[in-house]
């Protein structure tokens, strides 16, 4: 028995490093957002004063707040939607053992590498109404300019092409990667069966590609909720706040009025709102119990 | 100018003047050349004009100051994060800060009251803008010294107009008239160009369209000729988007969207210049500044042919610019023994000297008449001398801005809530009343009331 707590002993001596590396990256800086969310902490104006849950109570009655939250989530949907749909077929394309298809991939990949803000900023200019190159193509076609970045009801959808432009490659890299490991006596079974190509797709290909399919989206949803360079450089939020997703709303308060306290009680929802929304997913999808 | 205060601004002046005459005999003014003696100054900078000469001139400087320039240059949102992160330490990091006008109110508790510098170098201050000087006079103290100060005016084609019979446009009205006379009169061309992008870039007009039709989005002091902006005190923080003046204001931005170029509720500072430059719009609201972006340029078909106006007033407004832009501080956790270098420096810089030779590498602002009859200066830069007179003439303020430290929330919600009447996504009184509520709220927030 003295052995044992000996030894547990020295396992959590062992362990205690990563464990405060852990507690001082991860979890510090979400006790101390929510400690920042209980003042009325502006940056640079005076001792913060404790609020109590005063910031919450105000985010719970701020229109602008479920505005942003409903923003996002129209965002996520479409976006993630858009991806995984081409980057799917594209995985499929790309599987197509073609000479030159390689190199097609490698090209594919390319607009994973640009960063963000770049990409923002290019597809800021491209949609533009008076520099832009998409409008100059429409109206030399003899068509009226489009406001990509201006009109109601096509502002968000142009963010969302922006980034379905970036991150569609992602998604057919994972889905190709999957595809490659997928093992060939599966086919050859399913062909014995007399199975023909629609329904191998459905019976076979699609179900023993869920973990990946459950994955790519999971991680497309939850970087996809947290975007805000494409608002930053494209919109800022416009037009009328159509595309004013959380991160944005959440960063004028944070960075730009300064009004720490209420930024803070807005990411903590934030937080808890991916979180809920995670283990939902995860557990609807039931990732894992594949293993039970 | 320091409207309330313009009795005693005045005497302050005066004995600044003698003081500052006797004692230029006993302390040198500094040297353009060899200013820092072998030592090193910290500057923190923001990304505009001035600082991005700075930047391309490094070499040259450094060789003229005689020492090291360690130019630290910062996006505007940084800038003030960085500022007031500074200011919590005991020592501060850098020796020099840029400081934007409506930012006095919100830092002027760790700022260095330089009146007694001014005096004792014998800065002739009077060859200032007098709005620009007074712009950074608050509390009786004088906390900043101009180096890139300029308003945000009005320019219009003179060649359109002429072609057109149309007079310069010095009211709202006869801007409207103007633009709707000019809209689409040629192949491209819209009637005016401005800031309609959501967030600051609209909070911005706002603020300073709603100050040429007579009042500030706060409740300030009125004054001679303007309001008090050198004494913002908590009840003057009160909104005042559901005034007439405000309605006034909407009537005129819902008006302007008519006569826009496309993409006009995504146009910000850049954009709408470029777009006047290449012959997008008759007219354009703009930094005068920003003029060099086609006045310096030989492919810009609007190069040459613009004349410029103060803000065009309102019906019961005024022609009045709002001036912005930038000045050099010192932190008061400087210490001691540094801030006589920070002062020989920001003179240096701030001198008639380097303001014209920033003009040479493209930074079209001279907060100075000595600067702004000077030739060489008139030649490569137009836009000079018509801000000299609008200052002469008294038709350049900052209480439009006002400098509160709320001012980037005051913008930010004007930009959002007024956003929606532009789009047709809301009816202009409502966005005001939400906008109002919002700033009531903000203030509550802050404590004012």
């Amino acid at each position: 028995m003295k052995y044992f707590r000996e030894k547990r002993r020295i396992a959590f001596a062992m362990i205690s490093p990563s464990i405060l590396v852990i507690v001082a990256i991860n979890i510090f800086p979400i006790l101390f957002a929510v400690y920042i969310s209980l003042h009325l902490w502006s940056f640079g104006r005076g001792v913060p004063r404790f609020a109590g849950f005063l910031n919450y109570e105000e985010l719970y009655y701020d229109g602008r707040f479920g505005d942003a939250v409903l923003t996002s989530a129209k965002f996520v949907f479409f976006a993630v939607l858009l991806e995984f749909v081409v980057g799917f077929a594209l995985a499929f394309l790309f599987n197509v053992k073609v000479r030159g298809m390689a190199t097609l991939r490698q090209i594919a990949v390319l607009p994973i590498m640009v960063m963000p803000i770049v990409a923002g900023l290019v597809w800021f200019y491209m949609f533009n109404e008076n520099f832009g190159v998409i409008n100059w193509l429409i109206t030399l076609l003899g068509s009226e300019k489009v406001g990509f970045l201006t009109d109601l009801d096509v502002a968000l959808f142009s963010i969302v092409l922006a980034d379905a432009w970036q991150w569609t490659p992602f998604v057919m890299l994972v889905m190709f990667a999957a595809l490659q490991s997928l093992p060939e006596y599966v086919y050859e079974a399913a062909k014995m069966d007399g199975l023909n190509a629609w329904q191998t797709f459905w019976r076979v290909t699609i179900p023993m590609l869920r973990p990946s399919i459950m994955i790519v989206i999971l991680l497309r949803i939850v970087d996809s909720f947290k975007m805000i360079e494409l608002v930053f450089m494209m919109t800022q939020g416009g037009p009328a706040g159509r595309t004013e997703v959380l991160p944005w709303y959440l960063y004028v308060t944070g960075f730009q009025a300064l009004d720490l306290g209420f930024a803070a009680a807005m990411a903590v929802s934030m937080l808890i709102l991916v979180t809920i929304f995670t283990q939902l997913f995860l557990s609807r999808v039931g990732i894992g119990n594949d293993n039970k | 100018m320091h409207f309330e205060n313009k009795q005693s601004w005045i005497k302050k002046a005066a004995a600044m003047a003698v003081a500052g005459a006797v004692s230029s005999i006993a302390v040198a003014p500094a040297s353009a050349e060899g200013v820092l003696n072998g030592e090193t100054i910290r500057i923190l900078a923001i990304g505009d004009p001035v600082f991005q000469v700075m930047q391309r001139i490094h070499g040259d400087l450094e060789e003229m100051a005689g020492g090291t320039i360690e130019l630290d240059v910062r996006g505007f949102d940084v800038l003030r994060q960085q500022v007031l992160l500074n200011a919590q330490n005991d020592v501060s990091n850098y020796d020099l800060i840029s400081v934007d006008l409506p930012q006095f109110g919100e830092y002027k508790g760790f700022l260095v009251d330089l009146a007694g510098y001014v005096e004792s170098s014998g800065m002739d201050w009077q060859d200032f803008h007098e709005a620009a000087w007074t712009g950074a006079y608050h509390d009786q103290m004088q906390l900043g010294i101009p180096i890139q100060p300029h308003p945000e005016i009005f320019a219009y084609r003179v060649d359109l107009f002429e072609e057109a019979g149309l007079e310069p446009p010095r009211t709202t009205e006869q801007v409207l008239a103007a633009a709707k006379a000019l809209h689409g009169s040629k192949d491209g061309l819209s009637g005016i160009c401005w800031n309609g992008a959501r967030g600051t870039p609209l909070g911005q007009t706002i603020t300073m369209v709603m100050g040429s039709h007579g009042l500030p989005v706060i409740a300030m002091d009125a004054i001679e000729g303007g309001f008090d902006l050198g004494n913002v005190r908590p009840e003057n923080m009160h909104p005042q988007m559901e005034s007439d003046t405000a309605s006034e204001m909407a009537a005129y931005l819902m008006e302007l969207m008519k006569f826009s170029p496309p993409g006009i509720l995504n146009m910000a500072w850049d954009e709408r210049v470029r777009v006047f430059a290449q012959g997008g719009c008759a007219m354009t609201y703009i930094w005068s500044g920003r003029s060099a972006i086609y006045e310096l340029d030989e492919d810009a078909e609007a190069r040459g042919k613009v004349s410029y106006l103060p803000h065009p007033a309102g019906p019961n407004g005024l022609n009045v610019s709002t001036l912005g832009g930038w000045f050099l501080s010192i932190p008061d956790n400087l210490p001691e023994d540094r801030r006589d270098l920070a002062w020989s420096v920001t003179e240096w810089l701030t001198s008639p000297e380097m303001m014209a030779e920033y003009t040479k590498h493209g930074n079209c602002v001279a907060p100075r008449h000595s600067v702004s009859v000077d030739e060489e200066v008139v030649a490569r830069c137009p836009v000079i001398p018509f801000v000299d007179a609008m200052a002469t003439n008294g038709e350049i303020a900052g209480w439009q801005r006002p400098p509160v430290p709320e001012i980037q929330q005051i913008f930010d919600i004007l930009g959002a809530e007024f956003h929606e009447a532009l789009a047709g996504a809301e009816s202009p009184e409502d966005a005001l009343k939400e906008a109002q509520r919002q700033l009531d709220r903000t203030m509550r927030r802050a404590g004012y009331y």
